[in-house]
């Protein structure tokens, strides 16, 4: 599996295009649908694990969110910090971590 | 030996800066000493502060508590201590954002410097937790600019000043310097 990060529209779904066969069919983006297990309670880590298991080439794409000031609405602010928590669960998982920066991708593992 | 870890919520930054300062303290058995700054205001922070000393627990740390005026817990560490302050982001919020008042963001920059550095001067080594609170693109009131500017300010000199300067992303620490 390979996770790619990085902030919004910095060109993670091109480098994922570009480099990786048949990338296409392999993508899931990681930050709608993880907000949508976490309000309804359910924890997205081991449904992330047995999306691995089917399709090892799976990419991961997630935007960065937490770099910024801390959000006054209380479910902003808890999303942020489980999404970055579930970022670093994802990492330790992956192959491969790519962090993309203006369109540029950084392998970080 | 100094070291920054950047990184933004949820980043790894605080596991990574004291995974640093454990092996730094299982190679010189020097004391250990969390320097914590943030000021508990509800359950957000209760939340954060719990998570941190589980973090800590069973590492032989001692915590210090200075939320704000660094420059004043000096004489609480020997001098061959290691320390770990976590966080900046916090102290520049609590020096900027009196009860009464909001201190210039220059005056806030000048004394978090010149105190972080004065105690850097005093020990062994030091890690220090900063938030990267710079990329979420969003317009903010003067105020809330200016503390980001200050935070900036602060950031960008302790990075200078650092060994090794690391960002956390995802739980990778990715070297800056």
């Amino acid at each position: 599996m390979v996770f790619i990060i990085g902030g919004y529209a910095q060109g993670k779904r091109e480098y994922a295009l570009e480099h990786y066969k048949d990338a296409d069919k392999h993508i899931m983006e990681l930050n709608v649908w993880a907000r949508e297990q976490f309000e309804a309670g359910t924890d997205p880590l081991p449904l992330i694990k047995k999306a691995v298991a089917e399709d090892p080439d799976l990419i991961i794409i997630s935007d960065l969110i937490g770099n910024g000031i801390v959000p006054d609405n209380k479910a902003d602010r808890d999303f942020r910090d489980s999404c970055g928590r579930l970022q670093c669960e994802i990492a330790k998982l992956a192959d491969e971590v790519i962090r993309v920066t203006c369109g540029l991708g950084q392998k970080i593992k | 030996m100094l070291i920054l870890v950047t990184g933004g919520s949820g980043s790894g930054k605080s596991a990574y800066a004291e995974a640093r300062i454990k092996e730094l303290k299982e190679k010189k058995q020097l004391p250990v000493y969390y320097l914590a700054t943030m000021q508990v205001y509800g359950s957000d922070e209760e939340k954060i502060v719990k998570r941190h000393l589980k973090l800590r627990e069973g590492k032989g740390f001692e915590t210090v508590e200075q939320p704000r005026d660094i420059e004043k817990c000096l004489g609480r560490f020997p001098k061959r201590s290691i320390i770990l302050l976590e966080d900046v982001s916090n102290l520049v919020a609590n020096e900027m954002f009196r009860e009464d008042e909001i201190i210039d963001e220059d005056i806030v920059v000048e004394k978090i410097c010149s105190g972080i550095m004065n105690l850097y001067d005093n020990t062994e080594d030091m890690a220090m937790v900063a938030g990267n609170i710079f990329e979420d693109g969003m317009d903010y009131s003067e105020t809330t600019r200016s503390y980001i500017r200050a935070m900036a300010r602060v950031n960008n000199f302790l990075a200078s000043k650092a060994d090794e300067a690391y960002e956390s992303v995802a739980g990778i620490p990715v070297r800056l310097n």
